[in-house]
């Protein structure tokens, strides 16, 4: 349990520096976290005061505080074996008019991780997604699911095997309803449906939208009802494209957060594939990098050493190239590439970020932004 | 209401099939239906029905329907908004082994429930039958009309030829009918010509209505305005002969006279007891003739205007429109000495010296015609016979609404027995086609639904014009035509186009080398091919069972058990057709495209 215990520990830090909303997230995953319906109970009481006019920060401190204590009792079985998911061996497939060739992939998924697949458009992120999810065939290669092996039939299967596409379907009825409906087919029934469609509900932060409709709810709402459902559904491997396409910023870090954090569940952690052209935000938070480039798998740890040892800055500057060339003059192998829009600047040395900021500065450049991405698969875009 | 709403949500959290398919409201609109009909039958069944109608035709005959059919509609549209609000399968949520069967049940017995208004509307109008013709004060109704009616005839058709006392059959064994030169033949002296007998039947048809024993093989000649009547049976030449004809064994023929015989009376079929029901019986029939016998004989005058008196009465309280003269009717009876009714009627016409204007027919053109039959005995042919007689019956001289009072027993008879069950097996059947179709749209794509429907007319053209390939090959082939071969090659050849469907769909399913669009359209024409398939294996065996059986003479085809004859086996094969196509649905939405 000292995962646990240290979980608590890190929402009691949030909640004391006054990170009410963080704080609160990340309690709600630990009650989840517990499987036990006493805790949902109360959790759904605290949620219920914290949505009321009566909230007041001071209370929801003390009442916070008393649902850890209360937590820091609560016994579960924690899965910490990190159990291979999907496994695919050099997976291939040939579509479309001009054979557009896709592969070949082979990648490994366990419990916990976060794959993140970037491409340009049409270079078969959709593609592999659908494949994985078993939705659309492939011509080459080997997918082996270790999902459930109680499944008896393909179906069973995709009962385990979320796929949340760029464009979610349009339900009807009440988002409770259909979250219940959903409960239910999984044999979550009873008061405790209803208690965990409320987690749900509580989760993915529409306590005060619950009885909203799809047409009353915005994009991001629409994803997070789509990820509340995928989550009552206790998925294996969650494979999402594009989900943070139409969101704003905030709403991307969020569900970006959270998908984080309840990949990382200790008692039902799952693994994740994620599509997206928000490049740092996928990279923030997982673990794999996938790249597509003309249907064909990128790494960036196929770069060979001497490309391992740069320093690469993404930067935009006020001042002229000349300037920026001068700045940079005292720093011996720099290179310089304008692609139009920012400047991408590197230098022969790991972890250089400093030595090149510390030249700009001395040269007294404007500097309107600047990024590291010595690590980052945008190297591989630009 | 939030006892329902609660009952919904404990549904929802506990019965997610039984909430789906939202049973419990189309259950409560259900009861709401047979509630509003069976009050509507009650109170439209009023006393115009009670003559008018028949309880068990009332509900298509009022307008009762068309509400019914306007409310399903609503219902189920409605239903419907709700019902594909939410789907299971096409949100790959995990699905019990029995999810279809469970849900096209449950489908089943709501729409079936929710279509047969027709059960309690027909009950409610039996109710106030029931309620309006009690059984005791009915039946002594019905014994006066019964009594009354002996002498207020104005056709023949309700006397019973076969039971006159006076009648007996006489042995014509030697009279045959010869098919060959289309005559009877024999060794007295009638001659008798079949060509006339069409024209005899429908005179007899007019004249004695329900002809007994002599029904079917009865046939007749108007010989000097003699009526004949014949019972014919089929008889080999020789005991070895293949070869029969068809030979009269008796005849009867009625009284030479136009007198009214007392024993006709005796042979009166009462009103209304046609139908072989408990008011049918013979001692009740005769209970009734005895008593206008000794009338008869003894002339008492007094209880026969009486009689008719109770008649008009019985008559007037149901508002059964009449114009019946009690005196009119004794007179003639005595001065004709109880002769015949057709001859009261003529004489009546003739003779009354108040006789009704001849601008009082309601049918002109009818007039000219009894007037030229009423000045001659007989008529010379059945077909004016018949002339005559619907003139005289479509007007308003001698006139009561014999229908009316026929209507009116009719209804009491059936709902005191509940003799209807007209659309017991249709109900099912339309419960079972709605259900069918709305599990359709539960896992099919509408798009694939809507590519299979012209592939399936053009393959059904195709299956029509190979039926009609198979059937005129055959035509001239006498030996093919009587060993059944183009009925046998014709269910095989139908059996055999939809077991290529059901088969290759079944093969797409389990190879998964199909393209997915081509296997959507092939599971929409399955499905719907489903219900048939068990109906045309049993239509299969049904047909090859077929073989002659011979006997002395002739060969007889005979068949095997035909499950058709029943409607119940053809339900219950639909029902395991489809429940067998249901175990393919959680493996072919497995599929990958």
């Amino acid at each position: 349990m000292k995962l646990f215990h240290e979980k608590l520990n890190i929402v009691s830090s949030h909640i004391h520096s006054g990170d009410y909303h963080l704080g609160f997230r990340k309690l709600v995953d630990c009650v989840l976290d517990t499987q036990d319906k006493a805790f949902y109970k109360l959790c759904i009481d605290f949620a219920d005061w914290n949505e009321s006019d009566l909230r007041n920060d001071a209370e929801f401190v003390e009442r916070a505080l008393a649902l850890i204590q209360k937590l820091e009792k609560a016994t579960f079985e924690i899965k910490l074996d990190k159990k291979p998911l999907l496994v695919a061996e050099n997976v291939s497939k040939v579509y479309g008019r001009r054979k557009f060739r896709l592969g070949d992939i082979s990648i490994s998924i366990h419990e916990g991780d976060v794959w993140g697949l970037v491409g340009e458009n049409g270079n078969g992120k959709t593609t592999l997604l659908r494949i994985l999810a078993k939705d659309l065939k492939f011509d080459q290669g080997n997918l082996q699911y270790q999902i459930d092996e109680n499944a008896s039939s393909d179906y069973d299967l995709r009962t385990k095997l979320t796929y949340i596409p760029q464009r979610t379907p349009k339900w009807y009825g009440s988002l409770k309803t259909n979250l219940k409906f959903a409960a239910t087919h999984y044999g979550i029934k009873g008061e405790e449906n209803e208690l965990i469609v409320l987690m749900m509900i509580i989760r993915f932060g529409f306590w005060k939208y619950r009885n909203h409709n799809w047409d009353e709810l915005s994009s991001g709402y629409k994803m997070r009802f789509e990820l509340a459902r995928t989550f009552l559904r206790s998925p294996k491997l969650l494979l999402l494209d594009e989900p943070l396409a139409n969101l704003d910023v905030l709403a991307q870090q969020l569900i970006l957060e959270d998908l984080k954090n309840l990949s990382q569940s200790l008692s039902n952690p799952l693994g994740i594939i994620l599509s997206s052209q928000q490049l740092f935000e996928v990279e923030k938070i997982s673990d794999k990098i996938l790249f597509l480039k003309n249907g064909a798998p990128t790494h960036l740890s196929n770069a060979n050493e001497e490309e391992e040892q740069l320093t690469v800055l993404e930067l935009d500057i006020l001042d002229s190239r000349e300037e920026l060339n001068a700045a940079l003059d005292s720093l011996a192998g720099h290179e310089i590439k304008f692609n139009g829009g920012t400047y991408l600047v590197s230098i022969p040395v790991k972890n250089g970020m400093n030595q090149i900021l510390q030249a700009l500065v001395n040269y007294k450049i404007q500097i309107r932004y600047v990024r590291d991405i010595s690590q980052s698969t945008r190297r591989l875009f630009i | 209401m939030n006892k329902l709403k609660k009952i919904n949500q404990y549904l929802l959290e506990n019965y997610p099939i039984t909430w789906h398919s939202k049973i419990l409201q189309l259950l409560v609109a259900g009861i709401f239906s047979w509630i509003v009909s069976f009050i509507s039958g009650y109170l439209l069944f009023g006393l115009n029905e009670l003559k008018y109608d028949e309880v068990g035709d009332f509900y298509s005959d009022s307008n009762f329907v068309s509400f019914h059919v306007i409310y399903c509609l609503i219902i189920i549209c409605i239903w419907a908004i709700f019902y594909y609000k939410n789907n299971a399968i096409k949100s790959f949520y995990p699905l019990s082994k029995l999810y279809f069967v469970k849900l096209f049940s449950q489908l089943f017995i709501a729409f079936s429930f929710l279509v047969s208004a027709y059960y309690p509307f027909t009950y409610g109008t039996i109710s106030r039958v029931r309620n309006e013709l009690k059984i005791n004060d009915t039946e002594a109704k019905i014994a006066k009309l019964n009594l009354g009616a002996a002498f207020v005839l104005n056709d023949k058709t309700i006397y019973k030829i076969d039971n006159n006392k006076e009648i007996v059959n006489q042995k014509l064994s030697s009279i045959y009918y010869n098919d060959i030169s289309n005559v009877w033949e024999g060794e007295n002296n009638y001659m008798y010509y079949p060509q006339k007998r069409k024209d005899t039947y429908s005179g007899l048809n007019l004249f004695l209505g329900d002809f007994g024993d002599l029904h079917d093989s009865l046939s007749t000649q108007i010989d000097n305005y003699k009526y004949l009547f014949f019972k014919t049976v089929d008889k080999y030449e020789t005991a070895d002969s293949c070869e029969s004809n068809l030979f009269v064994t008796d005849f009867v023929q009625l009284p030479n006279s136009n007198n009214l015989h007392v024993y006709d009376f005796q042979n009166l079929n009462p009103w209304g007891l046609e139908y072989g029901t408990i008011y049918t019986q013979k001692s009740n029939n005769k209970a009734i003739t005895d008593q206008i016998l000794r009338w008869s004989k003894n002339r008492e005058f007094d209880s026969i205007e009486m009689a008719i008196n109770d008649f008009i009465d019985v008559c007037r309280e149901y508002k059964i429109d009449l114009r019946l003269d009690p005196q009119v009717i004794l007179k003639y009876l005595k001065i004709k000495d109880f002769h015949h009714i057709e001859s009261i009627t003529r004489q009546y016409e003739n003779n009354y010296n108040n006789r009704i204007d001849v601008s009082d027919f309601t049918y002109p053109e009818d007039y000219d015609v009894i007037m030229k039959y009423a000045n001659n005995d007989l008529a010379v042919s059945s077909k004016d016979n018949i002339a005559f007689c619907t003139a005289l019956e479509r007007q308003e001289i001698y006139f009561f609404e014999k229908e009316a009072i026929r209507k009116l027993l009719e209804n009491y008879e059936m709902s005191h027995t509940n003799r209807f069950d007209n659309g017991f097996m249709g109900m099912f059947f339309l419960g079972f086609f709605l259900a069918f179709l709305f599990v359709l749209f539960e896992f099919a794509n509408i798009v694939s639904i809507l590519i299979a429907i012209p592939i399936g007319g053009a393959l059904m053209i195709l299956v029509a014009l190979g039926l009609i390939f198979i059937n005129l090959s055959g035509s001239f082939n006498y030996d093919n035509y009587d060993n059944h071969s183009r009925e046998k090659n014709s269910m095989i050849f139908v059996f055999c186009i939809v077991l290529a469907i059901v088969g290759t769909t079944i093969y797409g399913i389990f190879s998964k080398t199909f393209n997915k669009k081509v296997l959507n359209v092939l599971v929409s024409m399955t499905y719907v091919i489903s219900p048939f398939f068990v109906n045309l294996i049993f239509g299969v065996y049904f047909v090859l069972s077929g073989h002659s059986v011979n006997t002395k003479c002739n060969s007889e085809y005979v068949y095997g058990y035909a499950f058709f004859a029943n409607p119940l086996w053809i339900l219950l094969f639909s029902i395991i057709g489809l429940f067998a196509f249901f175990s393919l649905i959680k493996k072919y939405k497995a599929l990958e495209d």
